[in-house]
C-alpha cells in the first residue's frame, strides 16, 4: 500500500464508523450538531495520532502479555491531555461535549487500531493511519450532525437555514434521531457499495 | 432520602435509559442483542461490573483522588481500575463458580472497553452523588442496559423472519429499531 | 520471575512517565480553565445585576459554606442589589442559575450558566421563549407566586417540560429566600475600595 492509500483508506472505503463500525457511542452521541462533531472528532483523531504513533514506536519494547494495560495508560493519558486543553481554550464545546471526551479512552477505535495497525507497523505509517482513520471518523460524524441539526434545528453550524428553519423536528437532535439517521446513513452507504458492484 | 434515592433509581432505569437515553454502550446493544440468551448474559455482566466499578472507581475518586489533588488522574485511574476489576472478576468466576462462567465468562473482557462503565462512573462523580446514590444510580443504569438489550434481542429474533430490504438486513434495521424504541422511552420522560 | 519483574518496571515506567506528563499538562492549564469559569461568572454578573459597577463577595462565617452571596455596588458606592448563585435540580442534574436582586428583593435579572435539560425543550429555559415572559410577568405583577401555572402560580411553564420550569422556579424561590436572610445585614455592606473583587467560584470545593 503506498502512503497516500495508507491515508485515505480510512476516510470512505474503511470508514471506522459506517464500515468497521467502531466508536458508535459518540458517533451517535455528539452528532447533534456539527459544530459538535468537528470538535469531536479533532480530539479524536489527537489521540489517535498520538497514541498510535507512540504505541508504534515502543512496539518492540513492550512485553505482549501487558501490552494492553499499557496501551490504555498511553491512550488516557493523550485523552487527559486533550481534555484538559478543551477546557483550557474553548470551555463552550468543553461543555457540550462533556462525558465524552474523557470517553474517548474507551472508542474502540483507538484500541482497535493500536492493537490491529500501530503494533505492526513503522511509526511513519501508523501516523497516516491514525489520520485517515481521525478524518474518516470526523467525516463520518459530521455526516450525522449535517442531518440532525438541518433537520432538528433548522441550523448548520448553529446559523439559520431557510426554509428547515420553520418548525424543526426536535427528536433528531435526541438520541432517536442519532439512532434513525446512523441506520439510514449505513443502509445508504451498503447500497451505494453493492451499486458500485463490489 | 428514601425517595430521591428511588427516585434516582427510576430514572436511572427509564428517563435516563443509559442506551436509549444517554447513548452508552452501543457496541454490546448492538452486538450481542441478536440472540436472548446471549443478551440476558451480558445483561447480568453488565450489571455485576456496573455496580462494583461505581463502588470502587466512587471510594478511589473521594478517598484517594480528591485528598491527594490528583483529579486529573480520573480519567487514567477509572479506565485502569475497570479493566483489572474486569479481569479479576473473570478470574474469580471461573476459579469459584465454573457454571456461571460458561454463561458470563464470555462477555465479561468485553465489558472493558463498554463505555457504559466507565460512563456511570464518570457521571456519578460529575452529579456529586454520594456512594448509596452512586450505587443506585449503578445499579438503575444496568437494569436499565439489561431491559433494553432484552427487548431489542427480542425484537431481532422476530426480525430475523421478517422481510427487509436487502441493504437494511443487520445493523441498520437494529438501529432504527433502536430510535423507535427510544422514542418509547421518551414516553416515560415526566414520570418522577 | 524475572520476566514478571522486567514487566512490571516496564508498566511502572509507563505509568511514571505517563504521571509525569498528565501533571505538567494540568499544571499548564488548570490556570486557565478556573480563569475561564471565573469570566463566565463575572459576565453573568454583570448581566443579571446591570447597575452595579463593583462587587464584593460575602461568605459565610462558617468556612465549609463557601460563597453566600455577592453584593453589587453602583459607580457612586450605594449598594445596587446582591448576585445569588443557586442550582435547583432539573430534569436532568443541576441547573445552575445567577439572580440579581435588587435592594427592595424584586427580581433584576436572571441567567442560566450550564444545564442538561432535554435539548429542544427544557433548554428554552436560557431562550426568550420563556425568559421574555417571565420578565414580562416580574414588571406587571407587583407580588408573583414563583410557581408554575399548573400548580397555582403565575409563572408560565414550558409545554412538555414542565420538570425543567419548576426547578426554575424553585431556584427563584431559593434566591429569594437568601435576599430574605440577608436583607438585615445588607445596609450594613460597603463597597471595595481597592479594584473590583475578583469574583469567586460559586461552587463549594
Amino acid at each position: 500500500m503506498n502512503p497516500i492509500q495508507q491515508l485515505t483508506k480510512g476516510f470512505w472505503k474503511d470508514n471506522p464508523i459506517f464500515v468497521i463500525g467502531l466508536g458508535l457511542c459518540p458517533a451517535l452521541a455528539v452528532s447533534s450538531s456539527l459544530s459538535n462533531a468537528v470538535g469531536m472528532g479533532i480530539a479524536a483523531t489527537f489521540v489517535l495520532i498520538g497514541s498510535n504513533m507512540m504505541i508504534s514506536l515502543l512496539r518492540h519494547l513492550v512485553p505482549s502479555k501487558i501490552r494492553i494495560p499499557v496501551y490504555i495508560v498511553i491512550i488516557a493519558t493523550f485523552v487527559t491531555i486533550i481534555d484538559k486543553m478543551i477546557a483550557a481554550y474553548s470551555p463552550a464545546l468543553s461543555a457540550s461535549l462533556g462525558i465524552f471526551i474523557p470517553l474517548i479512552v474507551v472508542n474502540c477505535i483507538i484500541l482497535g487500531r493500536a492493537e490491529a495497525f500501530a503494533n505492526k507497523n513503522g511509526v511513519f505509517d501508523s501516523l497516516l493511519d491514525a489520520i485517515g482513520m481521525g478524518i474518516g471518523f470526523t467525516i463520518a460524524l459530521c455526516c450525522i450532525a449535517f442531518f440532525r441539526e438541518l433537520l432538528g434545528e433548522g441550523k448548520l453550524f448553529g446559523h439559520a437555514m431557510p426554509f428547515f428553519s420553520k418548525d424543526p423536528a426536535l427528536i433528531m437532535i435526541m438520541a432517536p434521531g442519532g439512532f434513525i439517521v446512523f441506520g439510514l446513513l449505513i443502509a445508504l452507504k451498503r447500497l451505494m457499495a453493492s451499486k458500485g458492484g463490489n | 432520602m428514601g425517595a430521591e434515592l428511588i427516585a434516582i433509581f427510576i430514572v436511572a432505569i427509564f428517563i435516563e435509559n443509559v442506551v436509549l437515553s444517554q447513548i452508552l454502550g452501543l457496541c454490546p446493544f448492538i452486538g450481542v442483542s441478536s440472540k436472548i440468551d446471549s443478551a440476558t448474559g451480558m445483561g447480568f455482566a453488565v450489571i455485576f461490573v456496573l455496580l462494583l466499578a461505581s463502588v470502587v472507581t466512587w471510594s478511589i475518586q473521594n478517598f484517594v483522588l480528591v485528598p491527594l489533588q490528583l483529579e486529573y488522574l480520573q480519567t487514567i485511574s477509572f479506565i485502569l481500575i475497570i479493566a483489572s476489576l474486569v479481569q479479576f472478576v473473570e478470574m474469580v468466576v471461573r476459579k469459584t463458580a465454573p457454571a456461571l462462567y460458561q454463561s458470563l465468562g464470555v462477555f465479561l473482557p468485553l465489558i472493558t472497553t463498554n463505555c457504559a462503565v466507565l460512563g456511570i462512573s464518570l457521571i456519578n462523580i460529575k452529579r456529586g452523588y454520594n456512594l448509596v446514590e452512586a450505587v443506585a444510580n449503578a445499579a438503575g443504569a444496568g437494569i436499565g442496559f439489561f431491559f433494553a438489550l432484552l427487548i431489542m434481542a427480542g425484537i431481532r429474533e422476530r426480525l430475523d423472519i421478517c422481510e427487509i430490504p436487502e441493504s437494511m438486513k443487520g445493523a441498520p434495521i437494529a438501529f432504527i429499531t433502536a430510535g423507535l424504541l427510544a422514542t418509547a422511552f421518551m414516553g416515560f420522560s415526566g414520570l418522577v | 520471575m524475572n520476566d514478571m519483574l522486567r514487566m512490571g518496571s516496564f508498566l511502572f515506567i509507563i505509568a511514571a512517565v505517563a504521571g509525569v506528563l498528565l501533571g505538567f499538562t494540568e499544571m499548564k492549564t488548570s490556570p486557565r480553565i478556573l480563569e475561564n469559569r471565573l469570566k463566565q461568572l463575572e459576565q453573568a454578573r454583570a448581566e443579571v445585576l446591570p447597575e452595579a459597577k463593583k462587587f464584593n463577595d460575602i461568605k459565610s462565617e462558617n468556612p465549609n459554606e463557601g460563597l453566600l452571596y455577592t453584593a453589587g455596588f453602583a459607580e457612586n458606592g450605594d449598594l445596587a442589589g446582591i448576585v445569588v448563585n443557586v442550582a435547583p435540580k432539573g430534569y436532568a442534574g443541576p441547573i445552575e442559575m445567577v439572580l440579581g436582586l435588587k435592594t427592595d428583593g424584586s427580581i433584576a435579572g436572571v441567567k442560566i450558566l450550564s444545564q442538561k435539560e432535554t435539548p429542544g425543550l427544557g433548554t428554552k429555559l436560557a431562550d426568550n421563549v420563556f425568559l421574555a415572559p417571565f420578565k414580562k410577568l416580574l414588571q406587571d405583577k407587583q407580588k408573583p407566586v414563583f410557581k408554575v401555572k399548573q400548580d397555582g402560580g403565575d409563572v408560565d411553564g414550558i409545554t412538555a417540560a414542565t420538570i425543567s420550569s419548576r426547578a426554575f422556579c424553585v431556584g427563584v424561590t431559593e434566591a429569594l429566600g437568601t435576599f430574605e436572610k440577608v436583607r438585615e445585614q445588607l445596609p450594613t455592606l460597603t463597597a471595595p475600595t481597592a479594584l473590583p473583587a475578583v469574583p469567586q467560584s460559586g461552587d463549594a470545593k
